[in-house]
């Protein structure tokens, strides 16, 4: 999935409460999952707590109303040096000091948004299978493992059949599960398991993981600047021949995914929610974890199948940020990775969302406190209006200041949190408001309220020293996010494989120029009564 | 581009394209890093605080931390929540020089932040902004540290806050798990209650309580700073030690932290109709600093520290009984805690949670030796590897609040290479306990009924 909140899940577990874990250890293990959009994260991390208003009065504060951001906007973006391979393969490489490491990003254009019905959450799934290995890693013997998947894929086929018919035959099942153990072990001797990622710590590997989105499939991590022909070979490696071992075993651990940021997770409830309903025909409304019932019935053949349509080299983009030379940098990766031959594109995209005619609302049950969230559809990564979408997004919400802070938290305490943002991608988005009511305070409250801030902003006048106020945010925030080769790496990759990466060299400028004006039509045009989805979750209360 | 350059490139080619690709990665051959990680100057001053500087001109970005010894855990049972209040509202509250709305469109029109928080042990700020407004936001700090204003208004909305998030604590699994074997380790002793107090005690807090608590909690003699990014080294010490310096309160004592109690053992279940359980085994750990620190770090490490360890294997790849499986030793002031955890579906709850345990006994008795060299690399690797980051400061920070050792870092990988297959099966051994193990789970209990043998069968057994 792609919560903004995705983080949280490393964030709570039981390790962190007890202060100072040690240097080197590890939270979650894969936390191979969602993603999120990387430059706003910076901005998302910092939202809001609290509030308050009034003009400038004492010196301090006069002072820095003039300093406006000399330092900052002397800060630019180091030069990209850019490579496409022959077989279509894009290179994008940073060179930057800093440290003798870099960080290497692989960005597939192979979202969920690619997936078939009944395929919900492939994407996500081959990104866990990359993990497993190819004919070389992982394996101590492929050619003797080989049948043996083979067999799995037969047996697996007839359990989930059997599980599948109407009156479900116990001792079939039974029977089928035997056989299935009994060939598992025997695949067994022959795997190294997570030999992938053994290697990759060993040689100082850090930040090593996985994600997948609606738009795109990543692959990175950081390692240090000697280590690069490394990367390139076990990257290439698995890209070009992975093999799929332990499938059936994975689907397991990703419907124990799913249960965890979905189904025993009030937050992941109600964005499934929200998107199952805001989009009718884009395939946007399929959640990236997939469905329980498709992940629970996953087969080998298929994700092959998926991996060989959309892994191709022209539609990949490969980002290292660092300590490397881009010539060099340049003539690893056509060695490597230019023995993968180009591929057809697979199908476009075809479903368009359909102009939304009229409000729909959705209500969810769980056993939590209520929550509203309201999704008006905007337009695609790359829109000219995106920006000015941003810098609404940051009038509404971007700290104590904004306006959604003042007034639903702090002037009329009807909300413990109320936030707003844009969630951009290769098609059409979402704009979202999202808030948490204070008891005895509904979340219809929460919801009129939020419709309130947004008339004002559009029919008051928004003055010049808040419009500033949010584009000093969003410029520190862009240098925040851009300030480690992780950051700039993934801000790269992500924009390359939905838009451009050029966006970023000119998002800045972009967010100067924006007028106050330019937001009032924004909020006027997109953010209508018709063009709204409200999905509103209810305390279930169980005996 | 120059013939030199144009040399040199041709050079680089052919070593990238020269030679074959191996058959197996381990085949190549990669050329030598050396590499000092960067220098960390520490600064004590005098009166007993602790400055940690790392200079990086990178980015226009200085950030930090002014982090003070004491928190929840020296308040009174009927005043909990007072150092968690305390600390928020001194953020929020206003100062003596500017009120709390003039501070928040200061910080926020130069998009900088100062945020503050208090654990059980820990009373903390911490800021980040833009150089060119660093003078400015210091000022604002210190101001905040020094003569917080606490306004009654915002006093009243952040024990408003305190009672929502209250009303909203059961909701997610992972909170639930989190608070719960807290209690369960320290029964009835702040190290076991919320932080942010109960329904009663945050209710009864006044501004009286503020400007008391504040007086005392934050004192120059617990002070520990760390700082990184775009300054002047000198100009930073000069400002840290005024702020120790001219510090207009004197030192009080803090109400000492009572002694620990008896832990819980046992099986516990938090019941929660839901689709995934979550669970935790755990136990008291050793406090730092001890001699077998290095070699516990390494043995964490091979039972279930890293995405390859003994649990994920187990539990993950080969039972598919989980996403999230892990287990950790963690360190506070005076005070660790071993945990394993992980979240499953109630039907495979109890078994995920015996092959947890069969984990814990496999590495203190198991017929396999744990190879040592494995988890080595792992706490060897990371750890340089994020010493190289700007916010190694605070991995300092944080040792030092845990051992006051700070050739900490020093000795670290030399320490962590000396680890042997026997010392870790010895620290196995000494440092796990599954006979004292408690066991809590969050989710469905009807799995767990009637509660199975092989699980732990502590006094306490019980519900919580």
């Amino acid at each position: 999935m792609m919560q903004r909140d995705d983080a949280r899940n490393a964030d709570t577990h039981p390790r962190s409460g007890d202060t100072c874990p040690a240097p080197g250890q590890r939270v979650l293990s894969p936390v191979r999952a969602a993603s999120r959009r990387p430059l706003p994260a910076a901005r998302i991390a910092k939202m809001p707590t609290p509030p308050a208003t009034t003009s400038p009065r004492c010196a301090l504060l006069a002072l820095l109303a003039f300093s406006l951001l000399p330092a900052s906007a002397a800060w630019k973006m180091p030069p990209v040096h850019e490579k496409i391979l022959s077989n279509g393969m894009t290179i994008l490489v940073i060179e930057r000091r800093a440290s003798p490491t870099f960080h290497a990003h692989i960005g597939f254009r192979a979202g969920s948004a690619y997936e078939k019905p009944g395929e919900s959450g492939m994407a996500h799934m081959l990104e866990h299978m990359l993990f497993k290995g190819t004919r070389v890693m992982g394996t101590r013997n492929y050619a003797a493992e080989e049948p043996l998947m083979a067999r799995l894929d037969q047996l697996y086929e007839q359990l989930d059949a059997a599980r599948a018919a109407p009156v479900p035959d116990a001792s079939r099942i039974e029977d089928l599960a035997a056989q299935i153990t009994s060939v598992e072990n025997e695949q067994q001797q022959y795997i190294r398991s997570e030999e992938l990622w053994s290697l990759y710590q060993q040689n100082g590997g850090e930040n090593l993981n996985a994600s997948t989105s609606r738009d795109i499939t990543n692959y990175f991590l950081s390692l240090p600047a000697n280590r690069l022909e490394l990367w390139a070979w076990l990257e290439s490696d698995r890209m070009q021949a992975p093999v799929f071992r332990e499938f059936y075993r994975e689907r397991d651990v990703i419907a124990e995914e799913r249960r965890m940021r979905v189904e025993a997770d009030p937050g992941g409830v109600l964005w499934e929610a929200l998107f199952s309903a805001a989009y009718t025909a884009h395939p946007y409304r399929i959640p990236t974890i997939g469905y329980m019932s498709d992940i629970e019935n996953y087969k080998r053949p298929a994700v092959e199948r998926f991996h060989t349509l959309n892994y191709a080299p022209n539609r990949a983009v490969v980002v290292l940020v660092g300590d490397l030379s881009a010539q060099k940098a340049f003539a690893v990766c056509e060695k490597y990775f230019g023995r993968l031959a180009r591929q057809p594109d697979p199908p476009p995209i075809l479903p368009r969302e359909p102009e939304q005619r009229g409000e729909r609302r959705v209500q969810v049950l769980f056993d939590a406190e209520p929550h509203v969230m309201v999704a008006y559809h905007v337009p695609p990564t790359g829109h000219p209006d995106l920006y000015a979408l941003e810098v609404l997004a940051g009038l509404l919400s971007e700290g104590r200041t904004s306006r959604l802070y003042k007034s639903l938290v702090r002037t009329q305490e009807i909300a413990v949190s109320a936030h707003a943002f844009a969630l951009d991608g290769r098609d059409p988005g979402l704009f979202i408001f999202s808030g948490a009511p204070r008891h005895p305070h509904t979340a219809e409250e929460v919801e009129k309220a939020f419709y309130a801030e947004l008339a004002g902003l559009i029919h008051d006048p928004i003055d010049e020293r808040e419009l500033q106020k949010v584009k000093n945010n969003l410029q520190a925030d862009f240098i925040r996010g851009l300030g480690t080769n992780m950051g700039m790496a993934h801000a790269l990759g992500y924009y390359a494989v939905i838009a451009d990466w050029r966006y970023l060299e000119t998002f800045l400028d972009r967010i100067n120029a924006i007028a106050a004006e330019d937001v009032k039509r924004v909020a006027r045009q997109y953010l209508t009564p018709a063009n709204r989805t409200v999905a509103i979750r209810v305390k279930e209360e169980k005996s | 581009m120059n013939k030199l350059s144009a040399l040199l490139l041709l050079c680089l080619l052919d070593i990238a394209g020269a030679q074959p690709i191996p058959d197996r990665p381990e085949a190549l051959q990669f050329p030598k890093l050396s590499w000092q990680p960067p220098r960390f100057e520490r600064v004590e001053l005098p009166g007993g605080a602790v400055l940690y500087l790392v200079e990086n001109h990178e980015l226009p970005l200085v950030r930090g931390k002014i982090m003070f010894l004491g928190g929840a855990a020296h308040e009174p049972a009927e005043r909990a929540g007072l150092s968690a209040l305390t600390m928020h509202v001194l953020r929020t509250g206003g100062t003596a020089e500017m009120s709390a709305e003039e501070l928040d469109e200061a910080l926020e029109f130069v998009a900088a932040s100062i945020e503050t928080s208090a654990d059980a042990d820990r009373s903390t700020l911490s800021f980040d902004c833009l150089s060119k407004d660093f003078d400015d936001v210091w000022a604002m700090l210190v101001d905040m540290l020094e003569h917080p204003r606490f306004q009654e208004r915002y006093i009243d909305e952040k024990k408003k806050q305190m009672l929502e998030a209250l009303r909203r604590e059961n909701d997610q699994p992972e909170q639930i798990l989190m608070r719960e074997y807290r209690r369960l380790l320290y029964p009835d002793h702040p190290y076991g209650r919320r932080t942010d107090g109960e329904e009663k005690t945050i209710a009864a807090l006044s501004r009286d309580d503020l400007l008391a608590w504040h007086k005392q909690l934050l004192s120059p003699s617990r002070m520990l700073v760390g700082v990184a990014g775009d300054f002047d080294a000198r100009d930073i010490k000069r400002r840290v030690r005024q702020l120790a310096e001219n510090w207009p309160y004197r030192t009080v004592a803090l109400p000492a932290v009572p002694p620990l109690p008896q832990p819980k053992e046992g099986l516990f279940i938090f019941e929660k109709p839901i689709a995934q359980t979550s669970l935790i085994l755990a136990h008291r750990g050793p406090a730092r600093p001890y001699p077998d620190y290095h070699a516990v770090q390494v043995m964490s490490f091979i039972l279930g520290g890293g995405s390859f360890s003994r649990l994920t294997d187990s539990v993950r790849t080969k039972g598919g009984l989980a996403y999230g499986v892990a287990s950790f030793f963690a360190y506070g002031y005076k005070r660790g805690v071993f945990g394993a955890w992980c979240q499953t579906k109630p039907t495979t709850s109890y078994r995920a949670g015996e092959l947890i345990l069969s984990e814990i006994e496999r590495i203190r008795r198991g017929r396999r030796p744990p190879r040592a060299a494995t988890g080595q690399r792992l706490a060897g690797q990371c750890f340089i590897f994020r010493s190289g980051s700007l916010t190694s400061t605070w991995a300092i920070s944080r040792s030092w609040r845990c051992t006051a050792r700070v050739q900490f870092l020093d000795d670290y990988m030399d320490r962590i290479q000396r680890v042997t297959a026997a010392d870790v099966r010895r620290v196995a051994e000494k440092y796990l306990h599954p006979d004292r193990l408690l066991m809590l789970y969050v989710g469905d209990s009807w799995p767990l009924r009637p509660t199975p043998a092989r699980l732990p069968t502590g006094r306490d057994r019980g519900e919580t």
